[in-house]
């Protein structure tokens, strides 16, 4: 039986304890740290589509009320509705114009955003504005800590003024673009 | 004894070298303890036990890495497919509308995703239209396609079987049908083929 200073001075085996501490320090987080990331990014990306499509929608006079709303966002982000909050919102030269219902909203998640500039253009004469906020719940870093990611992406769709009706070329929904947003 | 600086500082560089130190002193070749003694050919036997775990996370990073590539094409692929058919200036039967979409995904997805019948590697999709917003459902690609209707809503659900190179990322990612994962992504969008059927924009009723 081998004392403990022996066991210490001993030498064997060292590459299977250094290839473990390398494994566990570097490799293991490396591989999670990917697929976190990842994971993330898909996030990211699907809320920021949710809100351009939605943007969309609204721009082609789609989305009357919150449950065709609640629709989309299931569609795009399906499972995630208990995390996911989301606005549409108008501005226009003349506030009569925006859809009547407008703006939905669900939870406090409003869309903010200055709009003159566009408005102050003569092909813009709405602008739809859709927010999405995404408690994101990052599915590894969820097991060693708490802690969510909002990922806040906003979207502007401009809307042209109704074409005449010998010059159906511009179609509202080919105006709608822009767009971004930001994660945090 | 010498301090293993570099070792402590670049442990991956030196992995190897250090894998490839004696297990034991021994004495070389063996003379009397026969094999028990005999400490030739250690540095095989610790790459062998070194390798397979290293190997095994380059290859899970590898594929988890190809997995969400393919995932993030699937995606692009059919939002952009779905843009490219919504305004084509003339309503479609939903079987034209199927084929339309899928010639374009294939050419959107020009990589990674295999367009052909072999292996099952075709994508689902599942092309639904609706008069309203409200009526859509929670189906999965499924084998009934709607039409493309002009003044629909459409929603295209495409699903598609993503075959890995090991079987490793499933214990990671969802499993999908055949020992695969199952890359989802859907849009919606207004498919206003004709320019009569856009809806009123104006408010105020």
């Amino acid at each position: 039986m081998k004392r403990f200073s022996e066991f210490l001075r001993d030498r064997a085996g060292n590459a299977a304890i250094e290839f473990a501490l390398i494994a566990a320090l570097f490799l293991a987080p490396l591989f999670l740290g990917v697929t976190e990331i990842s994971f993330l990014l898909q996030a990211d990306r699907r809320a920021a589509h949710l809100a351009a499509v939605v943007g969309d929608l609204a721009a082609s006079g789609g989305i009357e009320d919150k449950t065709d709303l609640d629709k989309v966002m299931a569609l795009v982000l399906p499972g995630e509705s208990a995390s996911l909050q989301m606005s549409i919102s108008c501005e226009a030269d003349d506030m009569d114009d925006c859809p009547s219902g407008y703006p939905i909203d669900s939870g406090t998640c409003m869309g903010e955003a200055d709009t003159m500039a566009l408005l102050a253009t003569s092909a813009v004469e709405i602008v739809i504005i859709t927010r999405v906020c995404y408690n994101y719940s990052p599915p590894i870093m969820s097991m060693f800590t708490t802690g969510n990611i909002t990922l806040d992406e906003t979207h502007y769709a401009a809307v042209a003024p109704a074409p005449a009706p010998d010059d159906m070329t511009m179609m509202p929904d080919d105006m709608s673009g822009g767009g971004g947003g930001g994660g945090g | 004894m010498k301090f293993p600086v570099t070792a402590e500082i670049f442990p991956l560089a030196t992995a190897k070298r250090q894998c490839e130190s004696p297990l034991s002193r021994g004495s070389g070749r063996a003379r009397n303890g026969g094999l028990r003694t005999d400490d030739r050919g250690v540095a095989a036997i610790n790459f062998a036990l070194c390798a397979w775990p290293f190997l095994l996370f380059v290859f899970l990073i590898m594929e988890i890495a190809m997995a969400f590539f393919a995932a993030a094409t699937v995606e692009h692929a059919t939002i952009t497919t779905a843009r490219e058919v919504r305004n084509t200036g003339t309503a479609m039967t939903a079987t034209e509308f199927e084929t339309q979409f899928k010639m374009g995904f294939c050419a959107n997805a020009p990589v990674l995703i295999g367009c052909d019948d072999e292996g099952g590697k075709k994508p689902a999709v599942d092309v639904r239209s609706y008069a309203n917003l409200d009526a859509i459902g929670t189906e999965d690609c499924g084998t009934a396609p709607g039409s493309g209707t002009a003044g629909d809503f459409v929603v295209v659900r495409v699903c598609y079987d993503w075959q890995p190179l090991t079987p490793i990322p499933t214990v990671i990612l969802p499993d999908g049908a055949g020992g695969g994962i199952t890359l989802r992504a859907a849009t919606v969008f207004f498919n206003g083929a004709t320019p009569d059927a856009m809806p009123d924009m104006g408010g105020g009723t």
